[in-house]
């Protein structure tokens, strides 16, 4: 076993990591491409403006959705029932069997390591 | 470390179980992947090439590379290559942490860089997402992204415990570490009722939160064929899309094995110190009979909606996985 302090072992695995990047780069992409893909290109008119693949005509236009906008679309779908469990605190939760199975879990864990569960 | 360590190191790195080794592992764990589904579907999976069409995914990985580089005009020629060539690097490292290295890397906390390291795949694919401008592209990154900070903070709770826990258990491994944790995972399970109640919950937890991280159905929402066409992946074809499936195929391979080695026991009931080969095969084993589960689940089960996705990962996984860390803390 190769043993050493976490900031050694975190810098060699960086190295390392840095090290299979190059390899992985350099023998299949540069080399693949070098060998073979080179080979294969073929300079059409046109084929260069492409913006989008399939599209099969060079465009202007922006097709681009904001990243964020989605992100922030999604996570609002998702967490909007939180909102309502928390404007209705009460009623909601009482009525969500994970609510009581979340607490006999808590309770278990918490009396048995009271309890001395411990090894 | 001295360069006298440092040689064999580098070559544990580039062949076992570094590069050459994950290479290998792709391979098969996809054979093994395309022939499991398709028994589900009741088809017959690859045949052709190879026996049993064993080396079929190698025919398509090849296939893609010698392929011309095609991108857009407005498409990031050098990102993605480089960032899924560095995320290949990285996944692999975290394989020297583990005990199915011959010489492994131990250290006092060297969960974090591990887990630092597996981070750089999952931006990667980001990356890979964000560097063609179309729409579908834009939309599977926003929910890649959303279902990471949803699944992401569960992974790292419900990993968390059985390295507590571990941690709390006398042995000469240095502490918080992965080699101590794969190790002491059969005697964590067996320490107490109590222990093993928190394992449990962590278990499950990471077992959900495993399969949301590798984009396995139903958390295949970034993804997310015939709906939003391939999402992250539409623009790729060639050496870029065979490298972004290295990428994830490698993830499927390192995750699990954690997984295997955290939660399933590790080289149990074999002794790692006293029969390491012994160790070694248990440990592949049972993370094979993990990785045929994934599939069989990921072949069967449909796709949740983004929202729903979302949702179930903030509610059920990432609430098991907070207590059982809490649990852990206090144990």
């Amino acid at each position: 076993m190769i043993l050493g302090n976490v900031v050694s072992v975190t810098l060699i695995a960086t190295g390392l990591a840095g090290l299979g990047g190059a390899i992985v780069y350099i023998v299949l992409y540069w080399l693949f491409q070098k060998l073979y893909g080179s080979k294969l290109k073929v300079s059409e008119p046109g084929r260069d403006d492409l913006v989008m693949c399939g599209m099969g005509y060079p465009s202007t236009r922006n097709f681009v959705v904001p990243v964020s906008r989605v992100f922030i679309d999604v996570m609002t779908r998702a967490l909007r029932g939180v909102r309502r469990v928390v404007e209705s605190f009460g009623s909601a939760l009482l009525e969500d069997w994970f609510f009581y199975a979340i607490i006999a879990l808590s309770l278990i864990i918490a009396l048995g390591l009271a309890a001395g569960g411990r090894p | 470390m001295s360069a006298e360590a440092l040689v064999p190191l580098v070559a544990q790195y580039i062949l076992y179980p570094g590069l050459l080794f994950v290479v290998a592992m792709v391979v098969f764990t996809q054979w093994i992947a395309r022939k499991v589904s398709a028994r589900v579907m009741f088809r017959y999976g690859p045949t052709w090439v190879g026996p049993f069409g064993l080396l079929q995914p190698l025919a398509d990985f090849l296939k893609l590379l010698a392929k011309e580089d095609l991108t857009n005009r407005l498409a990031s020629r050098y990102m993605p290559i480089i960032a899924t060539s560095l995320a290949v690097g990285a996944l692999t490292a975290i394989l020297l942490f583990t005990p199915v290295a011959p010489n492994p890397i131990a250290a006092p906390f060297d969960i974090v860089p591990v887990l630092y390291l597996l981070v750089w795949s999952t931006i990667a694919i980001a990356i890979v997402g964000m560097g063609t401008p179309n729409p579908y592209s834009n939309i599977g990154v926003g929910r890649y992204l959303a279902l990471l900070a949803s699944s992401e903070p569960a992974l790292l709770a419900s990993y968390l415990v059985p390295v507590i826990l571990s941690s709390k258990l006398p042995s000469t491994l240095p502490e918080y570490s992965v080699m101590r944790t794969s190790l002491l995972s059969a005697a964590v399970w067996g320490a107490s009722w109590v222990h093993a109640v928190i394992m449990a919950v962590a278990f499950v937890a990471a077992f959900l939160a495993t399969m949301a991280v590798l984009e396995l159905r139903p958390f295949d929402i970034p993804e997310a064929e015939a709906e939003i066409y391939w999402g992250m992946f539409t623009e790729y074809g060639g050496p870029r899309l065979a490298l972004t499936m290295f990428v994830l195929f490698t993830e499927k391979i390192v995750l699990p094995l954690l997984f295997t080695l955290f939660f399933l026991g590790g080289p149990a009931p074999f002794s790692y110190e006293a029969s390491p080969v012994a160790a070694i095969i248990t440990i592949f084993l049972k993370y094979l009979a993990l990785f045929v589960l994934m599939v069989v689940i990921d072949t069967m089960m449909p796709r949740f909606r983004p929202d729903q996705a979302i949702r179930f990962l903030w509610k059920y996984v990432f609430t098991l996985s907070f207590i059982a860390l809490l649990a852990a803390i206090a144990a």
